[in-house]
Parts: structure tokens; C-alpha cells; sequence
């Protein structure tokens, strides 16, 4: 009996230490700290001094103190060099698992070879991501590929240009901010003869050139004129001189000072943080560096939206602004490393990283921001700005095809500024590239 | 020492390795260049892949920034030629007569070629900057504000600022392959110049130009190759536009641009292709001239 007793004993130990480890083994299946460990590769293009730089760390240590398991490959550079090292990548299919970008021409041909993962799943499981963001966000240029359906890019800021000027520099000239092009004139010559640089332009960098080429085209036909190029219903030759003239005018008039080609971005910032040039045509997103401490005009920055035609009036309020950064994944994804970046797409284009940068004047968001958020008054002067205008629109190349209309533009815009085109040979040379690439 | 007749074997393992690489990093991509360049491609894998003929060699023909590249490379060589050899050579010759300070200065002038190129480019684009550069610095310093330009972005000044900044880098490496040459002189004939009463210029002419010829034909051929495919010194003067406005394009930068801006390899592959045939004459061509005369003679 004893035997027998001790037989079933030693039975039922056998099977509770069974049981035991093999639920051991399920707690561990199930335990959700034991998740996957995933690397991403995650590619920007801000530089150092860019006011979204600080945010945008503070944002991918949050990531990684609420994801221990996300292992973050972080790759940063300024946007010039960016540009070439996304086409690069695009090219020799090594895109990053999630990386900024314009979307727009530059990207067309890999969204068209299926480089890039489309995200209409992402927001339609996320009903909650989807509600937040602004009407008609998701209809900007940029995302709106031509032959394409699908979305290959979440908004994650809005932009808009605008005139920074220097308030004691104005009332030293003597002059009021300008409503049209006509004041504009009369303000660079006033300033010009107090020995100002008028206005600080980073002309070896084109897209400085090229952004205000656009607004100034936008002011003479609206923004419309961008799609119909694209469409080519239009030449450059017929609709862009005048926006190029009027670059030759000011460059004639010497608003920008000696040599504006070969004074880059940085410089031209430096320009006007100093107190040396008077007007700075610029984004949004440079308001909280002229309002930083290490700024000389701190407490002096007003701010000017651009002047229009008078002859023009239906453009009076067209405006060279919209869907800018897009954050996008590469179409490779799969599983938990799909998973991650998702959330830390998240992290970025959702409410609360939204939020972050717009505390730190940082961007116009594409969210529906209803709390109360303290943003500097310039800042609040563009978000006004891009809220109000009849129409907006980004660069007059966004809806192109031709992925090199961009640099094109910007090319060109350079050598106007530089003298080594007249503004007849500048739209011709926009032309020509068209006719080359038929 | 190995012994080629009983260790073929051996010499021909330890040879697989360098010749596995050098076909497949320098044979092989300059093969399916040639290749791509009959096909239409964006250079994206999935998208459109056609053959094209010889489209892409009219288009790029028909493209008047090519043109312009080409030109540009034709003054880039010559340029190159003209001051690199000859300062090359005067620097060898006067570091072989030993006179003091001779180590000093061949550290000195070989210093630019170990660093790297983008770092001295770096460095150029401190000096040679419009507003803040120390060469205008300097100028303005002794009353010579009228001579202060945009050095590279005046299209007068931007190339030619470029090529001498070229010339600079890369003189002290050919001065190195020179010196060594007229080292190689046999230390007689020197002695036999000398109790005829010739003076320096004389052995210059003479005797160091004829002797190290064949040195001096090698140095022309690596002179033109790599002028031919300098790309990171423009990239990083123009800050990766190659102007303003393209005016310091060369057909290695039209190529980087048209493949990877433009989307569009099948030209950039044309771009390459001619190049590389551009480069195999020329280098041909001088081989044909300086070490074929060379061995009749």
C-alpha cells in the first residue's frame, strides 16, 4: 500500500514539475516583455542649427526609452547633401526603413517601382492617427503622384515663406513694410542708401533663389501655374520671365549686396542675425532661431508676407507654402521591424510629436490642434498666413514628372542672380530641359 | 626567391585573389556600363528596362551642358599638362642636386597628395570665399580690394580656380615619380657633363628631359586619367552643383547627375562609355608616341 502510495506520490511530482515547465514555457510566449528585438534605419536631412533638430532627438529618446527593444541606426545630414543621398539610395535600392522626404518628382520614380510602402493600411487600422490630421492634408502636392493611387507619405509639416525684417534697420530708412511690389522697390533703394545690405540672399544655395522665383510666380499667375506646366499646357518661356525679370531687377538695384552667389545659406542667416542686412525672405521655420538668444536681433523681427502686383490683384493672396516633410517606409518592411517604424512614424507625424514641435516653433503642423499652445507671435504670423491665403502651393516644379525640373529651376536661378543668364535664357533653359527629356 | 617554372601553381593562388577583385570591381561595372548604355533605365530595379540603341549617345550629344563638360575637360587636361609636368620636373630636378633643406621640401611638397581631397577642398573654399575668404582678406589687407572676386562663382575665375587647385594637389606625386627617375640617372654621365663644362641648363635640356622620357610619358598618361575623373574636388568646391549654373560641369559630374538626379542611366552609362573611350586613345596615343619611339630609338 505504502508502495503503491509512494509510486503515485513520485507520478504526480513528475507530472506538476511537467506542467510546471511547460507553462513556464507559455508564460514566456506570452510575456510582452519579451518582444523582438528590431533595428531601424532612420534617415533625416536637418542641420544642426535647424530649430526641428533638438526637437526631433528629443523625440527619437522618448521613442527609444518607451521601445528598449528598438535599436535606432540614426543617419542625419544637412538637406543639400540629403537629396543626393536619397536619389542615391533610391537608385542602388538601399532606401532607409524610414526616412524624410518631399515627396513629389523626387521620389515619383520609386513610388512607381514600389520602393515605398504605400500607408492607406496604416491609417485605415488606425482610425484614432487618421481623424487628427487637417482637411484636405493628405490632397497636398507633393503626395499626389500623376498615374499613382495610394498614399507613400505622411504628412508631417506644412510650410510657408515670408519677408523676416528688421525693425530698427526700417525705421532707420525711414520705411514702412510693403504691401506691393512697387513699396518693395522703394524699400530696397531706401535701405540701400543708409549703406544696409537690403536683403540677404544665399544665393550659391539655389533653392534659396528658386523659392523666391516661385512666390513671385505664384503672385503673377497663381499657384495653378505649377500643374499647368507640369501638364506642359504652358512654357516657361510664357510664364515665367516676368518672375525671373524681377529677380534681375532687384540683383540690378543690388538688394542683395556684393556677390550673392556665392554666399550660401548659412551665411546669408548670419547676415541677417547680425544686424548687416536688413529683410531675409524665408521659412517658417526659422523663426525660433532669430528669436534665440544667440541672435543680435532678438526682439526685433517683424514679420511681412510677400508683396503683391498691383496689376495683379486675383494673386494678392497666393501663397508659396503647403505640405513639405513626409515621412516615409520602405516597402521592404515586414513584421515587427514594420511595426516599429510604424510607431515611430507615429511618434513624429501623430498628436504628440506634432505637438513638440509646434511648442518649439518648429513647423506648421498638418494635425487639428485644439489645445492651447503658447507659439512666438511670428510664427503665429505665418500659420496665419498659410490659414488665410486664397490658394497655396509649393515649389513650382512639385507636380513635374521630370525629376530633374527641380534642380533645373534652381540652376538657373542661380545663374540669373550670377549674370550668366538673362531671364529670357533662364525660362529657355526650363524649356530645353523639357524638350531633352521628351 | 619563388621560382615561376616550379612554383607556377603557387604564384598563380596568390594571384586569384587581386584578380578576382579587379574583375569584379573594375572589369565587370565598366563592361555593364557599356551595356546599360544601349538600354533605357531609371536605374531602379522594377522599373522600365528597353533597349534603346544608340539613342542614348544622340541624346547626350544633343545636350549642350555635355558640351559645355567636354570643353571644360579639354581645358582641364591641357591646363593640367601644361603646369604639372613642367613644375613637377623643375621641383625633381632642383631636389636631385641635394642642396639643404632638399627633405624638407619634398615632405612639403608632397604633403597635399596624403591628404584628403575633400578636406583641401574645404580648405580652398575657406581661402578662395567671396565675403570672408582670406585670399580677399589679404587683398583688401595691402590695398588690392580691386583684385578681390568671387573666385568660384565667377564664371572667369570659378574653372580655372578648380584646375589650379588640381595642379596643386597632385604635382608633388609626379615630382616624386620624376625625382626618382633622374635619381636613376647612371652618377657618370653627370661627372662627364661636368668636365665638359656644361652648365645646368644644359643637363636639364640635354640630358635629364631625353633620360627620364619614359617617366615622363607615364606621368602624362596618370596625369590625364585622373584629371579625367576628378569628381570630389569639383563636388565639394561647388558644393555639389558643379556651378553656378553648371559652369564647372565635367563629363564624371554630367554622368553622377544624369544617373542619380536625372534618374536616367542609360545616359549617364553613354557619359561613361565615352569617357572610358575618350581616356583608352588618348592614354594609347601616348603610349604609342613616348615608349614606342622611345624603344626604336
Amino acid at each position: 500500500m505504502r508502495k503503491s502510495i509512494k509510486k503515485i506520490v513520485s507520478i504526480l511530482l513528475v507530472v506538476v514539475m511537467f506542467t510546471a515547465v511547460i507553462s513556464m514555457f507559455g508564460c514566456g510566449k506570452n510575456d510582452p516583455a519579451k518582444v523582438e528585438k528590431v533595428t531601424l534605419r532612420y534617415a533625416t536631412h536637418y542641420s544642426t542649427t535647424d530649430p526641428m533638430f533638438a526637437v526631433r532627438n528629443a523625440v527619437i529618446e522618448k521613442f527609444k526609452k518607451d521601445n528598449p527593444n528598438v535599436t535606432i541606426e540614426d543617419e542625419n545630414m544637412a538637406a543639400t547633401q540629403y537629396h543626393d543621398k536619397l536619389k542615391t539610395e533610391i537608385a542602388s535600392d538601399t532606401l532607409p526603413d524610414i526616412f524624410t522626404n518631399w515627396g513629389g518628382s523626387e521620389v515619383y520614380e520609386a513610388v512607381k517601382a514600389k520602393k515605398l510602402m504605400e500607408l492607406t493600411e496604416v491609417l485605415d487600422k488606425d482610425t484614432a492617427f487618421k481623424g487628427i490630421f487637417l482637411d484636405g492634408q493628405f490632397k497636398s502636392a507633393n503626395l499626389a503622384f500623376k498615374d499613382i493611387e495610394g498614399l507613400y507619405g505622411m504628412p508631417f509639416n506644412n510650410i510657408t515663406a515670408g519677408f523676416y525684417y528688421n525693425k530698427d534697420l526700417f525705421d532707420k530708412a525711414g520705411v514702412q513694410i510693403p504691401k506691393t511690389w512697387d513699396e518693395l522697390i522703394n524699400v530696397v533703394k531706401k535701405l540701400k542708401d543708409t549703406g544696409t545690405i537690403p536683403w540677404a540672399i544665399g544665393g550659391k544655395d539655389g533653392w534659396r533663389v528658386q523659392h523666391l522665383q516661385t512666390a513671385l510666380a505664384y503672385k503673377m499667375y497663381g499657384t495653378k501655374l505649377g500643374q499647368d506646366l507640369a501638364e506642359r499646357k504652358v512654357k516657361y518661356v510664357d510664364t515665367t520671365v516676368d518672375s525671373f525679370k524681377r529677380i534681375e531687377t532687384l540683383r540690378d538695384l543690388g538688394a542683395f549686396g556684393p556677390n550673392p552667389a556665392s554666399v550660401d545659406f548659412s551665411l546669408e542667416q548670419n547676415m541677417f542675425m547680425t544686424g548687416k542686412a536688413a529683410m531675409n525672405f524665408s521659412l517658417n521655420v526659422y523663426t525660433s532661431l532669430f528669436e534665440s538668444d544667440t541672435s543680435e536681433i532678438k526682439g526685433k523681427v517683424g514679420f511681412f508676407p510677400m508683396p503683391y502686383f498691383s496689376e495683379k490683384p486675383e494673386f494678392k493672396d497666393s501663397v508659396y507654402g503647403g505640405g513639405s516633410v513626409v515621412y516615409s517606409l520602405n516597402s521592404k518592411l515586414t513584421g515587427a521591424t514594420k511595426e516599429a517604424a510604424i510607431k515611430l512614424l507615429k511618434a513624429f507625424c501623430g498628436m504628440d510629436g506634432q505637438k513638440e514641435f509646434l511648442k518649439a516653433n518648429a513647423i506648421i503642423p498638418v494635425v487639428k490642434i485644439t489645445d492651447k499652445i503658447d507659439v512666438q507671435p511670428l510664427q503665429q504670423q505665418f500659420v496665419d498666413q498659410l490659414a488665410n491665403a486664397k490658394e497655396f502651393a509649393g515649389d513650382l516644379t512639385e507636380r513635374d514628372t521630370l525629376p530633374t525640373m527641380l534642380n533645373k529651376l534652381r540652376n538657373v536661378s542661380v545663374g540669373l542672380l550670377n549674370k550668366q543668364l538673362t531671364a529670357e535664357q533662364a525660362a529657355q533653359e526650363m524649356d530645353k530641359e523639357i524638350e531633352l527629356n521628351k | 626567391m619563388l621560382n615561376f617554372k616550379n612554383s607556377k601553381k603557387i604564384i598563380i593562388l596568390f594571384l586569384m585573389p587581386a584578380l578576382a577583385f579587379y574583375l569584379c570591381l573594375e572589369i565587370y561595372p565598366a563592361f555593364r556600363g557599356i551595356f546599360l548604355s544601349f538600354y533605357k533605365w531609371k536605374g531602379i530595379g522594377g522599373s522600365e528596362f528597353k533597349f534603346y540603341g544608340l539613342n542614348n549617345y544622340f541624346e547626350v550629344f544633343k545636350d549642350p551642358v555635355f558640351l559645355l563638360s567636354i570643353r571644360n575637360l579639354m581645358r582641364f587636361l591641357i591646363v593640367s599638362l601644361i603646369t604639372q609636368l613642367p613644375i613637377a620636373l623643375l621641383i625633381g630636378y632642383l631636389l636631385s642636386l641635394g642642396l639643404k633643406g632638399t627633405r624638407f621640401f619634398k615632405i612639403t611638397f608632397y604633403l597635399p597628395m596624403i591628404l584628403s581631397v575633400t578636406a583641401i577642398s574645404l580648405l580652398w573654399k575657406l581661402i578662395l570665399a567671396a565675403n570672408y575668404g582670406l585670399l580677399n582678406s589679404i587683398l583688401t589687407s595691402v590695398g588690392l580690394e580691386g583684385l578681390t572676386k568671387a573666385w568660384l562663382t565667377d564664371p572667369s575665375t570659378s574653372f580655372n580656380s578648380i584646375i589650379l587647385i588640381n595642379s596643386w594637389i597632385h604635382v608633388g606625386f609626379y615630382m616624386v615619380i620624376l625625382l626618382a627617375a633622374i635619381l636613376g640617372i647612371p652618377e657618370d654621365i653627370f661627372e662627364a657633363l661636368k668636365l665638359d663644362g656644361a652648365n645646368g641648363v644644359v643637363v636639364f635640356f640635354k640630358i635629364i628631359i631625353p633620360l627620364v622620357r619614359e617617366m615622363i610619358g607615364v606621368c602624362i598618361v596618370l596625369i590625364m586619367t585622373q584629371t579625367m575623373k576628378t569628381f570630389d574636388l569639383i563636388y565639394v568646391l561647388t558644393s555639389g552643383t558643379f556651378g553656378p549654373n553648371d559652369i564647372n560641369q565635367v563629363p564624371i559630374g554630367l554622368m553622377y547627375y544624369k544617373s542619380f538626379i536625372g534618374d536616367n542611366f542609360g545616359n549617364g552609362s553613354a557619359i561613361s562609355t565615352l569617357v572610358l573611350i575618350f581616356g583608352v586613345t588618348i592614354s594609347a596615343i601616348v603610349y604609342m608616341k613616348v615608349f614606342k619611339e622611345n624603344t626604336s630609338n
